[in-house]
């Protein structure tokens, strides 16, 4: 006689998002920075920024700071992200 | 109730397979688990009144979602008893209020537990321990409800992201109940619910720090060995704006209660004694930058309210034995939520018959 149980788990839901078109380079774009607010987490994102503008004529950089690692951007500060950027490196720090 | 379940159901040799199934499959904590058939969850859901899709809890960040279903299943697996699903359900419900910042918590190297509180008439219902032993094995309900909170994390909300770089032993378990018999307002009144309600209370929350002190006679006395213990280097708390909680036992109780102290003197008086200067932190090597005379007279508070202090009586009659337990972070990442065990909730709002928590707000420190 066979035993039957329920699977316990579950996946992160699909969502019907698409990855957004690649680009070839960097030059010429807005970049943002999300940073997680945690110590030095500027200071790594501000690094790599540093090295991409060695490489790319890097139009700008918005730079935006959550007030919790916690917890994800806002709507509001995604779509303000997407007005002004094409191109967004999110980062921690610890 | 008419209960469709949804789940994939497994078909295997015996229980036996099923507990050795589980554990390669990764979904255990380590120990083994009930094997959760459809007539135990159903039963769980038939005790809460739960329709199996209803969704419980959410870790946006990850887009993972927590239905009344997969709750079940995870708490039958930890053992628990029909009767005690109400009470994971209001903490589920509690750990996926915004303000307690679940994403953080649960992926956060310094590895912390969720350490829950139960008050009201619950407590004796389903029989939680409050006396001896109170963080300590032994009591099925402590036990089961506190283990089904980490399995419901670990397959539904990702065991992946669990970064603990040491964790501690509440991350098995990490539940008890306030001792309610005394002069003092018990935890979940203070925050706000009724005394006839029977509450969860949920706290990010490093293992239990246990302060002892067997010869003080007075109250100041007595705090000053746990104030001693709040304002420890390599904590949270220097440095930090974070809630912790206290446990009082018995003993230290009488002592407070004969000099007629409240829980709010108590929280005070902590409030003020737990803080060390600026200078050392910087001789403990927390903090590398010179030293400057100016720091001698900074001040870092433990806690910056009495009011972020959680604290209840609880443990054996014997021992002068208390806790300090330290909270994670930051009040801005994380924030202990209470909630009512049979709280109707919807979204961001949670109801019980006269009352009605606020939605939360993310707003900056």
């Amino acid at each position: 006689m066979k035993f039957y149980v329920l699977d316990p788990t579950e996946g992160p839901v699909k969502t019907g998002f698409e990855l957004a078109v690649r680009r070839g380079t960097l030059d010429g774009l807005d970049i943002g920075v999300i940073d997680n607010g945690k110590r030095n987490s500027d200071t790594m994102l501000y690094k790599i920024v540093e090295l991409l503008k060695k490489r790319f004529a890097i139009a700008s950089m918005v730079h935006l700071k959550k007030p919790s690692a916690s917890h994800g951007i806002t709507e509001d500060q995604a779509r303000d992200l997407a007005l002004k950027t094409q191109f967004v490196i999110a980062g921690i720090g610890d | 109730m008419n209960i469709q379940l949804s789940s994939n159901s497994i078909e295997l040799e015996s229980p036996e397979q099923a507990m050795d199934y589980f554990f390669n499959m990764g979904w255990t904590d380590g120990l083994p688990v009930i094997p959760p058939t459809e007539p135990r969850v159903r039963s769980f859901l038939e005790a809460a009144r739960l329709d199996p899709q209803e969704i419980l809890a959410t870790i946006p960040e990850r887009n993972r979602v927590f239905s009344a279903e997969k709750v079940a299943i995870n708490a039958v697996m930890a053992g628990c008893l029909p009767e005690y699903f109400p009470v994971v359900v209001a903490a589920v419900r509690a750990m996926g209020r915004p303000e307690f910042g679940l994403h953080g918590v649960t992926a956060s190297t310094a590895g912390v537990g969720l350490l829950m509180v139960i008050n009201g008439p619950v407590v004796k219902q389903i029989g939680l321990n409050t006396g001896q032993n109170v963080l300590g094995p032994g009591h099925r309900a402590n036990a089961t409800i506190g283990r089904a909170l980490r399995l419901i994390l670990y397959n539904l909300g990702g065991k992946e992201f669990d970064r603990g770089t040491i964790g501690h032993p509440g991350k098995y378990t990490y539940c008890l109940a306030e001792d309610e018999d005394t002069l003092w307002e018990p935890l979940h009144v203070s925050r706000g619910l009724p005394r006839e309600s029977s509450a969860v209370t949920l706290l990010a929350a490093e293992g239990p720090n246990q302060v002892q002190n067997h010869s003080a006679l007075k109250p100041e006395n007595l705090l000053n060995t746990m104030a001693d213990r709040m304002q420890a280097l390599g904590g949270f708390h220097m440095g930090g704006d974070c809630e912790c909680a206290v446990i009082l036992c018995r003993e230290h109780y009488q002592t407070l209660i004969s000099a007629r102290w409240n829980k709010e003197d108590v929280k005070q008086y902590l409030y003020q004694q737990a803080r060390r200067p600026l200078s050392d932190l910087k001789r403990g090597g927390l903090i590398e930058t010179p030293l400057v005379p100016e720091d001698d007279q900074a001040w870092i508070s433990a806690v910056s309210s009495p009011a972020h202090i959680l604290l209840i009586v609880a443990g054996g009659e014997a021992g002068r034995f208390s806790a300090f337990i330290p909270g994670w972070a930051g009040r801005h990442m994380s924030r202990a939520v209470t909630l009512p065990v049979d709280a109707s909730c919807s979204g961001d709002v949670c109801e019980i018959p006269g009352f009605q928590l606020e939605p939360y707000k993310l707003t900056k420190p």
